[in-house]
């Protein structure tokens, strides 16, 4: 019954105006919100977690309050913070860094780019904590100066010629000579100049005012305990919002809480856009209702119930609003591919995009929902039709 | 034909009132009516005397103001729409004078219509649909649209369609009164024909050369049948 069903309601659809096709054109938007919303932010999240991972689960975060992006410069912790953590019996050390954008200058080109002090106490303890492996060349020794290590697109691709191993560049007028290059990450250490931090310290003028402190916490020690007390007695010795002390699972929660709330904006914009093609279909099913009156009425004298109608027609409208699912799926799909591709232009290639089965077929069984909810009505008048007034209608 | 005495349409002081706003328009007017099965019935009438009415609710497309409707013995202004749709169906085939095919399906599509909704399988819709659009001599067009049929090739799709669940009655409303004399013929023929295998047909026309193969000729005048009846055979 459904097939013959199907059958009747596609050939009305070849006679259909482009115009009711366009009436679509919510749910399809829609959809692609949709679709593309949810396979970017699973990716996102999945990357997310995965630099989280990369940061090392043991290791306690000290950052600056009220940042607004990343923090670097002025946005820097009060003094003391350093010493107050070196000597807590929840730590085992901790890695100061300072972050700051400098000029640096290559061959005859200068760019504006962001320099990593690393204290090269930790040699290559620090790096290894955040997993980050030198491809060429070598890591810090304690006391080094005037050296420094490159990020991986430092090298191949921020200048002209690339950054070989023994070349030198200059930092805000202050030469240092190339002893490594990181691996690819993904992330943005591939863009940034690590350097020693007593030459930081001299060519950014800071005593004793970090921008992060990372500090590991001793083996046996519970994170959480560790965070809990250093915070209370930091917070007695320096005051309220001077700084903030996060576990790695309270930055991926912000950061995720971030994201949801971003989610929940296009989510909204997702639903209205669906609201606009549900009244859409609605539209075209009432003018489909009137076009066709005279048809209803020779299916009912040939013997159709009203039911037969009804189905038909909110088959029809479901089909359409499906018909806007699938173009939106696809859409959709090619949408959150091309955030990945871009994403890996700008440097952001643990971003990958998997389209969940999960997610096609509820976009789909959605899209097919608003449609036939949004034909109820017109299908309920085309039911209601009187056959003799429906066979009269010129 | 051998014509038995039962009746299978019967209509009594059947009334029609339309009430469009504060206009009443009386169609019937206490209208009665006996048809006997394997009849062929023609009603003639000056145009708005209510002859489309009283097929229309021969045909159950509309039930009366008052009066009674018994098709086969049974009242249907007691019925339902539900059940209405049923008999339409199963029991009357309509021919009308604007053919009334689907315009987006083919000819076989047409034919095989009624039968979906009778819940046929598609097996035997095609067999019989085939077998309907050869009998109107068609069978060369089953795959053609309405628009590429002429007017007459598509008054026989209708018949076809008619035909589909093999209806006791056929109602034919003005059936030729799109097409010219000679296209109107043909169809005459293929109702004939009908009759001769045994449908009881109620047709509705002006032509008096075509009121003449009927066995019987009613008179319609505002809303009911004149007295003097006209007797053929
Ligand atoms: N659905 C309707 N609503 C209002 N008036 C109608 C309706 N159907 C028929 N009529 C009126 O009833 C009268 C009889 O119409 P009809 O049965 O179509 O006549 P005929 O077929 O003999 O020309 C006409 O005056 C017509 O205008
Ligand atoms: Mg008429």
């Amino acid at each position: 019954m459904i097939k013959e069903y199907l059958n009747l309601i596609l050939k009305s659809f070849k006679n259909r105006q482009l115009r009711s096709w366009l009436t679509v054109l919510g749910i399809i938007i829609g959809v692609t919100a949709i679709v593309a919303l949810i396979s970017i932010s699973q990716g996102m999240e999945n990357a997310i977690t995965e630099q989280f991972q990369k940061m090392g689960t043991d290791s306690l975060r000290v950052l600056p309050p009220n940042l607004r992006g990343p923090p670097a410069g002025d946005m820097s912790l009060p003094a003391g913070v350093a010493d107050y953590l070196e000597k807590s019996p929840y730590i085992d050390y901790i890695d100061r860094i300072i972050l700051e954008f400098a000029t640096v200058e290559y061959g005859n080109e200068e760019e504006y780019l962001f320099i990593n002090a690393y204290d090269t106490e930790l040699e290559s303890k620090g790096f290894s904590d955040m997993d980050l492996e030198i491809e060429e060349g070598r890591a810090f020794k304690i006391g080094e100066k005037g050296n420094a290590i490159i990020g991986y697109d430092i090298a191949h691709d921020q200048f002209d010629k690339a950054v070989h191993l023994g070349t030198s560049i200059i930092v805000d007028g202050q030469k240092f000579k190339v002893i490594g290059i990181f691996e690819k990450t993904g992330i943005n250490i591939d863009d940034r100049i690590y350097i020693p931090l007593d030459d930081a310290k001299v060519l950014f003028d800071r005593e004793d005012e970090y921008n992060v402190i990372v500090a590991k916490v001793r083996a046996g020690v519970d994170i959480e305990t560790a965070q809990e007390n250093i915070e209370k007695r930091l917070t007695r010795k320096l005051g309220e919002d001077e700084f903030n002390i996060y576990t790695p699972a309270q930055l991926l929660e912000q950061i995720n809480s971030i994201l949801g709330a971003v989610q929940m904006v296009l989510v909204g914009i997702a639903f209205i856009s669906l609201l606009v093609g549900a009244i859409g279909i609605m539209n075209a099913m009432y003018t489909s209702v009137l076009e066709r009156t005279r048809e209803i009425g020779v299916m009912k004298a040939i013997g159709a119930r009203n039911g037969d109608i009804m189905t038909l027609f909110l088959l029809e409208s479901g089909i359409m609003g499906l018909a806007g699912g699938v173009v939106g799926v696809i859409v959709g799909s090619i949408i959150a591919y091309m955030v990945e591709v871009i994403a890996a232009l700008a440097g952001f290639s643990l971003l990958s995009i998997s389209i969940d089965y999960q997610v096609v077929l509820f976009a789909l069984a959605f899209a097919f929902v608003v449609g036939i909810v949004s034909g109820t009505l017109p299908a309920i008048r085309a039911a209601g039709l009187k056959p003799v007034d429906a066979l009269r209608y010129e | 034909m051998k014509k038995t005495q039962k009746s299978i349409i019967k209509l009594e002081n059947v009334w029609k009132i339309y009430e469009m706003g504060d206009v009443k328009v009386e169609a019937l007017r206490g209208l009665s009516l006996d048809v006997k099965k394997h009849e062929f019935v023609a009603i003639k009438g000056p145009s708005g005397s209510g002859k489309s009415t009283a097929v229309n609710m021969v045909g159950c497309l509309d039930i009366p103001s008052t009066g009674k409707i018994l098709l086969d013995g049974e009242d249907i202004s007691l019925m339902g729409e539900s059940d209405l749709a049923q008999i339409r169906g199963r029991k009357i085939g309509f021919v009308f004078q604007k053919f009334n095919l689907i315009p987006t399906l083919t000819a076989m599509e047409n034919v095989m219509l009624p039968m979906v909704f009778q819940g046929t399988t598609a097996e035997d819709r095609q067999k019989r649909a085939k077998e309907l659009l050869t009998m109107v001599e068609l069978g060369d067009r089953i795959d053609h649209r309405p628009s590429e049929l002429s007017g007459g090739q598509q008054q026989r799709v209708a018949i076809a369609r008619s035909l589909a669940n093999d209806p006791e009655v056929i109602l034919a409303d003005e059936p030729t009164g799109n097409l010219d004399s000679k296209t109107g013929k043909m169809v005459m023929f293929f109702l004939k024909k009908l009759h001769k295998t045994g449908k009881t047909i109620i047709m509705v026309t002006h032509d008096d050369k075509l009121a003449k193969h009927a066995d019987r000729i009613e008179h319609l005048i505002d809303g009911k049948i004149e007295q003097k009846r006209k007797k053929r055979g």
